[in-house]
């Protein structure tokens, strides 16, 4: 407190008129004081801030830093590094999509197809399956052991171009109507696991992080590593059934 | 403005060359985009690097390379989004509260010039004391104590008229982003804040 020792309408100019007359703590003072020495260390600034209008700072504050030509220039070294990287990533990526293709993916299209046989039901996508390679493409969603088929929609209930939210248990998901043809996707973005939502017509999009889908599922934009899993229906008597989990929760 | 778009490549090795000149062509840039949202290197050069190891696994999802620049740039954006989500101690902001402090428009390889200029439009709406102090913070890198002896004042004091000056900048951000577009600046650049 010692130096503070001027009034803050002293120091500092009138308020405006869209502020509220509150001092700021000694606190905030330092707070702010403590995450510009950061900025301008280059550092990453290491508390996190209580108030909204501290982080609208913060954040303009970060863009005032251009108010020096140049900052935004990166370090040689950087790029470099950084593109070695890159390289690095691709042969890595390169080389497990080898390996997943051999192994893993293969096992995992046969557990998917016996299930599928098993169950002697009309799944989602089956045809597609065998020629599925790429992890981006869409993959189905097995359920293991506990699965319950759940009465999802009337047939005619989603039009083309429509789609409708379903819970099967455990499973969350969009019954959708492409051209006539339905289908069945998650309804969890592949990225962090958030809820997704209907946008418009076009697909789908992640509440958190903004990801975007298309209607069978598709990555878009964003973050999302993968497309939406594909969850097993059914047309049954004049009703579809999505297949889900026995148990709730 | 380099507009090209990253060639196709080779049939041999179409990711490589891809993600190869497509990395040429924009890591630099995707940085400062980066680094004009964030404000410090530590920062920008772990988000840059973010952004393009996802663009690995993105790639080798067999997109078209047309896409690339537009997805590197959106993939940025939700990035620095994130970065300040985690900033902020995630529970008390929505996400889609951020994204209008720190983006306007939809052009990236715009939004580094785009920035400075409101920066300096808003420093030059400060008052002279308020823009002098951040001047010799962000201009010269002084701390609070510096700029008290450069300025006659307590380093109290200092602090003070830097988060009155930040709250009111913010403040005039605010109210210009909630406006209608870009009003291009009448503040040239020059000089250190273009009003010398």
């Amino acid at each position: 407190m010692s130096d503070d020792g001027d009034s803050p309408e002293m120091a500092g100019t009138p308020w405006d008129a869209e502020h509220r007359d509150v001092p700021p703590s000694v606190d905030d003072l330092m707070r702010l004081d403590a995450y510009l020495d950061s900025l301008l260390r280059e550092q990453q600034p290491d508390q996190q801030m209580p108030v909204d209008e501290e982080l609208r700072m913060r954040m303009l504050a970060a863009q005032m830093r251009l108010s020096r030509e140049g900052v935004e220039t990166p370090r040689p070294e950087f790029l470099q590094s950084l593109e070695a990287e890159v390289k690095q990533a691709i042969g890595n990526e390169k080389e497990k999509r080898r390996r997943g293709q051999n192994v893993s993916r293969g096992r995992f299209l046969r557990a998917a197809a016996t299930f599928a046989g098993g169950a002697g039901l009309g799944v989602a996508g089956v045809e597609g399956v065998a020629i599925e390679q790429e992890q981006q493409r869409p993959s189905d969603l097995v359920v293991a052991g506990n699965e319950h088929w759940y009465l999802i929609a009337r047939d005619g209930e989603v039009p083309p171009g429509g789609a409708k939210r379903f819970s099967a248990g455990g499973v969350l998901g969009f019954l959708v109507n492409n051209g006539g043809q339905l289908s069945a996707v998650s309804a969890i973005c592949t990225h962090m696991g958030c809820r997704l939502k209907p946008r418009g017509s076009t697909g789908f999009q992640c509440l958190c992080h903004g990801s975007r889908f298309d209607r069978r599922g598709a990555v878009i934009e964003g973050l999302a590593p993968n497309a939406l899993p594909r969850i097993a229906i059914r047309h049954d008597n004049g009703y579809i059934y999505a297949l889900g989990t026995r148990e709730d929760i | 403005m380099n507009r090209e778009r990253p060639k196709e490549g080779t049939a041999e090795t179409p990711r490589e060359a891809v993600l190869g000149s497509a990395f040429q062509e924009n890591a630099a840039k995707i940085y400062s985009f980066i680094y004009a949202k964030v404000g410090n290197r530590e920062a920008a050069e772990d988000l840059t690097s973010q952004v393009f190891l996802k663009a690995v696994r993105w790639l080798a999802g067999d997109r078209s390379a047309d896409s690339i620049r537009a997805w590197l740039y959106a993939t940025a954006r939700s990035t620095v989004i994130d970065y300040w989500h985690e900033q902020s101690g995630r529970q008390t902001v929505p996400l889609e509260t951020l994204e209008p402090y720190l983006f306007r428009g939809s052009d990236g390889a715009e939004e580094v010039r785009r920035t400075r200029a409101q920066v300096l439009r808003i420093l030059g709406a400060l008052s002279e004391r308020e823009r002098e102090v951040l001047r010799l913070r962000f201009w010269h890198g002084y701390n609070a104590t510096e700029i008290g002896k450069a300025l006659g004042l307590t380093p109290g004091n200092v602090r003070i008229v830097q988060m009155r000056a930040l709250q009111r900048a913010a403040a005039l951000q605010a109210a210009e982003n909630a406006g209608p577009g870009w009003t291009e600046s009448q503040h040239q650049q020059k000089g250190e804040y273009g009003h010398e």
